[in-house]
């Protein structure tokens, strides 16, 4: 897949899946690469610059299983985030089903 | 890789941070192999599955650098509107109209050119006489000027106009040329629908904005250059100006072998291009989702050249270049950075 068109909705794939429910990073990169193929390293940097614009918050919570898990849950501002980037990318998926339907070749 | 591999390979990445941002980092892979390895991976497998290691520590340095990006706005000048305009409605026609016989501008008084138009591709080209041709396809659609003082303005309206999806079935072809014979002090275009080409003129002041449809300049000399489009994309070629600043929404914006003293270019979707410019010159290439490209017509002596990007690669064999008298930042969010 075109790695321009998967980066440019990662953040709100991945803003997408926090507002479902709080979840830890291996949770998510799992959710994620249920449906699409990414480097789950690259999720980090994602989610660190998610929490540097106050689009995230964390909290640190024990595990039964092994250690200490860090989850990642939308803040306000990140569910405004959220709306605003999914408003988009519908009108923009939208306008290129429009073209892609008025110039497909028959 | 195994776990301990990787994360001691990571700290030695990362040594230059924060302690706590280190740890921070440094805890969350670790918990993250370890979660996989929880599941039934072995370690190399969850470590391979995180992928291209450079990616991933290039991701996190560049987030604990502090960006700043300004954007500069262009002050719109101001625009005559009140005398009466003299009409030429257009019949429908499937050839070429020749308007010619309806202008008696005389272009040596003319300094200002002026474009309003809602759907036309617009064409100015240098040429020996002042020549128009205006074509249409489309019997509602009627184009006017008016001369003020030395500004000559011409307004197109479109009837079939109907807004962002419109423009899809929108099968109209209107079509304005203009051949102007000598230098201007201005050239300001607002296009709602339609491409824009200017080419072989001297404008101290270019200005051009696009709604939907592609920005092409090509052999101009001027002062300042300002091309816009929101949705298509932004060329500009073989020119030179004091300043060139370019911009689309959602469109490619390249220039190839021009001049400048300054370079402002930006995208919010697509790749950002410079090809073959001098490196003498401060210059702002931006874009949030594309890819920077820059090839500078001789290595850069006296340039700083920063490369900003969050989630790509960033190629800058200029990165030693410091404290000099020309800077070039170049930012991208999801993209990557090459230069030359």
């Amino acid at each position: 897949m075109n790695v321009q068109l998967k980066k440019g909705s990662l953040t709100m794939i991945v803003l997408s899946f926090i507002g479902k429910e709080k979840q830890y990073g291996y949770q998510l990169a799992q959710n994620v690469s249920n449906y699409i193929e990414i480097a789950e390293g690259t999720l980090y940097p994602l989610l660190r610059r998610l929490v540097k614009e106050k689009h995230l918050k964390t909290t640190l919570e024990e595990s039964t299983e092994g250690p200490a898990r860090k989850y990642y849950e939308l803040t306000e501002d990140g569910i405004a985030y959220l709306d605003e980037l999914v408003e988009e990318w519908k009108v923009y998926t939208k306008a290129v089903e429009t073209i892609l339907n008025e110039t497909e070749r028959k | 890789m195994n776990r301990k591999q990787f994360l001691q390979q990571l700290e030695t990445k990362v040594k230059h941070l924060d302690y706590d941002v280190r740890q921070d980092i440094l805890n969350e892979f670790d918990v993250h192999i370890r979660q996989g390895v929880h599941t039934g991976l072995s370690e190399e497998e969850v470590v391979r599955s995180l992928g291209d290691f450079d990616e991933i520590v290039d991701g996190l340095l560049e987030q604990e650098e502090v960006k700043t990006q300004q954007e500069e706005k262009t002050v719109d000048q101001p625009v005559e509107k009140d005398k009466p305009s003299k009409k030429i409605t257009v019949e429908r026609a499937t050839k070429p109209v020749q308007n010619t016989k309806y202008l008696d501008v005389d272009p040596n008084k003319i300094e200002n050119l002026r474009f309003e138009v809602q759907n036309a591709t617009v064409v100015v080209e240098a040429g020996d006489k002042f020549e128009m041709d205006y074509e249409s396809s489309n019997e509602n659609s009627e184009l006017t000027y008016d001369v003020i003082g030395n500004s000559l303005t011409f307004r197109q309206e479109s009837e079939d106009n109907k807004g962002i999806f419109g423009f899809f079935k929108n099968t109209s072809k209107n079509r304005l040329v203009i051949t102007w014979p000598g230098d201007l002090d201005t050239l300001k275009a607002e296009v709602e629908q339609g491409a824009v080409r200017i080419s072989g003129l001297t404008i101290d002041e270019l200005n051009v904005e696009c709604d939907m449809g592609s920005v092409t300049g090509q052999s101009l000399i001027g002062k300042h250059f300002s091309l816009t489009s929101d949705m298509g994309r932004v060329t500009l070629e073989n020119s030179q100006a004091d300043s060139i600043e370019t911009h689309s929404d959602m469109g490619t914006v390249t220039i190839d072998n021009c001049t400048a003293k300054v370079y402002n270019m930006s995208s919010d979707m697509g790749t950002v291009n410079a090809n073959n410019i001098n490196a003498d010159a401060d210059g702002t290439l931006k874009t949030d989702m594309g890819t920077v490209k820059v090839t500078f017509r001789e290595a850069p002596t006296d340039t700083e050249v920063i490369a900003n990007t969050n989630m790509g690669s960033a190629v800058n064999p200029y990165s030693n270049i410091k404290n000099a008298t020309y800077r070039f930042t170049l930012n991208t969010d999801m993209g990557s950075i090459v230069i030359k």
